[in-house]
């Protein structure tokens, strides 16, 4: 039987780890899927996951963040088999979307509408260079740590990575120039 | 091959010294290609989006209330381990031994009930004494009569938590429960009870439960309680006032009960009724900075004897 010092502690260290992987894990479903709510539930759904498994997570076995990534990325998988669909963003919602933010200033529909194009060019990737993608700027995992969760090399992943952004950034300027 | 190599050597460590927050000088040797993949990486990683406050808030509120699940239930499972493991030790290993014991156990429950039926009562008996039961009930409330009143001590949190948070509901009502969430800048309040009907003559306990979700440690004065009854009686029932605010580290709750016997300030049981429990005002201060929470009436119906 836990002691309630124990037990506060358990709690002090999933609010940390919270507090600490919360944002890397939003933004890594928010590079997988396609809307906002779609990532706020998938990312309650890894913690959820997370608190309900936090007893058998080992620290010897693997570190945290892998433990939660390789929950997150089968949340996600899981996602996908569920809605048994290619992410691909919806025209008309990008345009309702765009439309509802008329109020806004400037710079933030801009800042909109280049999320916008930007996951359109995303969705046009492969799912592995989506995935090297989203574990690199989402989760701001290393080489290292993207090679672990993926079962690649290192040097596999340096060069898929570089190839992928180049490719996503060819789409975006593509799809900016009209 | 080597151009292209030690471009993408020069990618990646700039895309890791950026995510790190570090400034990055462009390459004056690098190609106009390779500085345009970085602008974009850099591009990419300003675009990200931030999960909201709000999300955040409420996601963090939900995963605790989940977690605090969690412990009550591996509490309540240890605790019937505890007890297979004594029932285990008690009955003998020797086959014999184990027989004779079940046999005893089962004329003993198998006697219990007989006796409860009513099997062994007398012609003309006990039946519809009230006296027994009555004192039965008052000797129960004696037992209890060790509960708080009123006043919230830290030190006999952990055991009043065992026994009196998140229980099950008790099937003839009178307990419920104010839990009163304090985040950042705002408090959620969430009442729960299994009925607020009570039988007369019957305790009534309200249990407060504060709990600290913001990062910092917040002062919490607490509110005086007090029960009125229709708007000609009046106050029925003052809760004696608890000195100074509460210190609410982070993630620490505080428990405090309110155990009313369901009398007046004169010590007589009240008439059956609606009757209201009212909370002050509670003020929270987090440094220099505070502000206030209105908690909600509860209604409570005592029933007729």
């Amino acid at each position: 039987m836990s002691t309630a010092s124990e037990e506060r502690g358990a709690r002090e260290i999933f609010v940390e780890l919270y507090e600490e992987f919360l944002p890397k894990v939003f933004r890594y479903i928010r590079y997988r899927v396609n809307s906002e709510q779609e990532t706020e539930d998938l990312t309650s759904m890894v913690f959820e996951k997370a608190l309900v498994n936090f007893e058998k997570y080992s620290r010897d076995k693997a570190s945290f963040s892998t433990w939660i990534f390789s929950i997150a990325r089968n949340t996600v998988i899981d996602h996908y088999r569920t809605q048994a669909r290619r992410p691909a963003m919806s025209l008309e919602k990008a345009e309702i979307e765009v439309s509802s933010n008329e109020l806004l200033p400037d710079e933030a529909i801009v800042r909109i509408e280049e999320r916008e194009k930007l996951q359109t060019c995303l969705s046009r990737l492969s799912h592995e260079e989506q995935e090297i993608i989203a574990l690199k700027f989402g989760s701001e995992m290393n080489n290292r740590q993207i090679a672990r969760t993926m079962g690649l090399s290192e040097s596999n992943v340096g060069t898929k990575l570089y190839r992928a952004v180049k490719k996503l950034r060819d789409s975006f300027q593509e799809m900016e120039n009209g | 091959m080597d151009k292209e190599r030690n471009e993408e050597q020069e990618f990646l460590k700039d895309v890791d010294q950026f995510l790190n927050g570090e400034e990055v000088t462009p390459d004056e040797d690098a190609s106009e290609d390779a500085r345009s993949v970085i602008e974009f990486a850099r591009k990419l990683t300003e675009l990200r989006a931030e999960p909201s406050p709000e999300f955040r808030e409420s996601l963090k509120s939900k995963l605790l209330r989940k977690l605090t699940e969690q412990e009550v239930a591996a509490r309540e499972k240890a605790g019937a381990n505890w007890l297979f493991d004594l029932v285990g030790r008690l009955i003998p290993q020797s086959q014999v031994w184990r027989t004779a014991v079940v046999t005893v156990a089962i004329v003993m429950v198998a006697t219990g009930v007989m006796w409860g039926t009513g099997v062994f009562t007398p012609t003309g008996g006990l039946e519809g004494d009230g006296l027994t039961n009555g004192r039965t009930l008052e000797e129960t409330s004696e037992s209890d009569s060790q509960k708080w009143d009123g006043v919230a001590v830290a030190g006999e949190q952990e055991e009043e938590e065992e026994e009196y948070v998140f229980s099950p509901p008790v099937a003839e009502g009178g307990e419920f429960q104010l839990e009163i969430e304090i985040s950042s800048s705002e408090a959620i309040t969430r009442l729960s009870g299994a009925d607020f009907t009570t039988p007369y003559g019957n305790e009534v306990t309200l249990t407060l439960v504060f709990t600290n979700t913001g990062p910092e440690p917040v002062a919490v004065d607490i509110p005086q309680v007090y029960i009125t009854g229709d708007p000609e009686t009046g106050l029925i029932y003052r809760f004696p006032a608890v000195d100074g605010p509460i210190e609410l580290s982070p993630l620490e709750p505080v428990y405090m009960r309110f155990v009313w016997e369901q009398q007046d300030i004169n010590g007589d049981q009240v008439a059956p009724g609606a009757y209201t429990f009212n909370l002050d005002t509670i003020t929270v201060i987090r440094g220099t900075d505070s502000f206030e929470i209105s908690p909600p009436s509860v209604i409570v119906t005592v029933l007729e004897p």
